[in-house]
This record gives C-alpha cells, structure tokens and sequence, in this order.
C-alpha cells in the first residue's frame, strides 16, 4: 500500500518509507564503508534515486531488501572509488565513523557499532561485504552471489574466511 | 575466547544503535519530498504530451479489434454470388440421336440410356409413368 501511494506520487508515502527504513541502511552503509561521511552520502544517493523513480519502480521482492540492495551498490561503487584514488592509509581513516557529532552531522553511532564497524574494516571488501549483507541485510549466498558476480561457493568461502577472521579479531589474535 | 558462531549470533542480533539528528533528518527529507514532487510533476507534463506506450498499445489494439469487427460484419468486397451451373443447350432431339444414344450405351449401358430418355422427356416436358427408349424413340420420331 506504502508503495502504490509513493508510485502514486504520494509525498506522506515517501516520508513513511524514509523513516521505517533509513536506520538499517544507515547501520549497513556504516559497516560496509567505515566511514560515517561515506555512509550517509551513499543512503542519501540511495534515497534521491528512489524518490525520483516513483513511476519506473518495479519491485520483486520486498522494498527493504530492494533499498539495502541498493546501499550495497552503492557502497561497493564508493569503495572502488575510494580505491583508486587512496591517499590516507587505513590506520589514519580507521575511526572516522566514532568522531563526535557536528551541527552538520546526520547520524552519531554507538560504541559498539564503531567497535563492530572497526573490525570489519580490517577485511576485504569482498568478505565483508558476503558477511554484512548474510547476516545484517539477511540476504541469501544465492543473492549476494548475482550482486558480487561470483558463484555461491566463492560467496560461502568468503563468509567463512570473514568469520574466521573476525574471530580472530575479536578474540585478540590479530594486532588492532 | 569466542567461537565463530557467537561473532554470528552476535553481529546477527546486536542491535548497533544509531543516533539521527532531527534537524539533519528533517533536511534530508524535505529534500527528498522536494525532489519526489518536481519528479512526478515533470513525469505528468512528459506524459500530457506524449501517450504512455503502455497506453499507445491498448488503445492500438482496441483499434484492431474493431476494425476487424466491423470488417466481420461489412466486408469491404463480397463475394460473387456462385453462378447455376450451365446446362447443356442440347435440344431433346439431340440427346436421342444414334451417335448419342451409342456413346451413351457403352459408357453407361442401358441404365444410362435410361437416364438419358427421362432427361430428354423432361426436356419436352414428356411425363410418362412409365417409358421404354423404342416408346420415346417413336414418340420423337412422330409415328
């Protein structure tokens, strides 16, 4: 219903949407990126996207999976971005997402999103991205596979490695 | 020391607050609204002038439709109507010669002759009940 008054132009609609679903793609886009700026730009992107496509919207399955599917995108595009043209190492970006709120500022993150939100930022991309999006978005291997472009193996390999490593990270094994 | 399946349950079901400024998240969707309103209000002026081609179709075909209706019930060309088949202009005379008679007797035998005696009768307009071709031979011949 949410849906068929937004693609009727219906801006209370469109409000509804924003506010049932910012939080999750904001905690997503936190934890793919690790850097609050980059998080809330690329909801930002996601949702301008969305309020000027109303009519050539086609949804297949549900319209918080489409939205995070969309931060994922998005947040994979930035990453790439990002890499090529990196000029400050890991180390000095670690922690952006735990810097105090400005008037500016959109979101302020709790400590244990900025805790989980560091650790992941010591993965690759790729595996943070397979163990973010099973088990924050609830996506299945099979779907974030066609996202990533690789078989499911490589997606379950991934994961296991990202688990493993996160472990790893978590229990002190591995120097912060 | 945490096993892999608790960092599952635990990044699975943590909630991981987040704290959103009202006035920042008021901006963002007052922008956003902004933006959903100029959007629609451009589609609908694209959509006056233009017809959606989902709508060009069905109108398109509503057209075929009827078209092919009034076609159904009004044909553009009729048919000609089938013309009688054309009878032989053979008088009665004719079909009782010796040459026909013959032809006839070895195509058909005496059945055909037969035939061939009532259609000349018809032709004369000669109802007997009952007729032998030496009868209808004589009969024509006038004795």
């Amino acid at each position: 219903m949410l849906i068929w008054r937004f693609k009727c132009g219906d801006g209370e609609a469109l409000c509804g949407i924003y506010r049932k679903y910012r939080t999750d793609m904001l905690k997503l886009a936190a934890l793919l990126l690790h850097n609050g700026g980059d998080a809330e730009d690329a909801v930002h992107d996601v949702f301008v996207s969305f309020a000027q496509s109303a009519d050539r919207l086609k949804l297949q399955g549900s319209l918080k999976g489409y939205l995070l599917t969309c931060v994922a995108n998005n947040a994979r595009n930035r990453n790439r971005a990002r890499q090529r043209k990196q000029t400050v190492g890991l180390d000095e970006a670690a922690g952006v997402v735990c810097e105090a709120a400005t008037p500016e500022q959109w979101v302020t993150y709790s400590e244990e999103l900025r805790k989980w939100s560091n650790a992941m930022a010591r993965l690759p991309y790729e595996q943070r991205e397979a163990i973010t999006l099973h088990l924050r978005a609830g996506m299945k291997f099979r779907r974030i596979a066609q996202c990533q472009g690789v078989s499911v193996n490589t997606v379950k390999g991934r994961y296991r490695y990202a688990l493993e490593k996160l472990r790893s990270i978590v229990n002190g094994e591995l120097e912060p | 020391m945490r096993s892999t399946r608790d960092i599952e349950h635990s990044l699975k079901h943590s909630d991981l607050e987040i704290d959103i400024h009202a006035p920042a998240d008021q901006r963002v969707l007052s922008e956003l609204v902004a933006r959903h309103r100029k959007s629609m209000g451009t589609r609908r002026a694209i959509r006056r002038t233009l017809p959606r081609p989902f709508m060009a179709k069905v109108a398109a075909a509503a057209a075929v439709v009827v078209i092919a209706a009034l076609l159904a019930r009004h044909p553009l060309r009729r048919e000609p109507a089938p013309t009688p088949p054309r009878r032989a202009t053979v008088s009665a005379a004719e079909l009782l010669t010796v040459r026909r008679l013959n032809t006839v007797y070895r195509r058909a035998g005496m059945q055909g002759l037969e035939r061939q005696c009532e259609e000349a009768a018809e032709r004369v307009n000669i109802r007997p009940t009952r007729m032998s071709v030496e009868d209808l031979i004589a009969e024509f011949n006038g004795s």
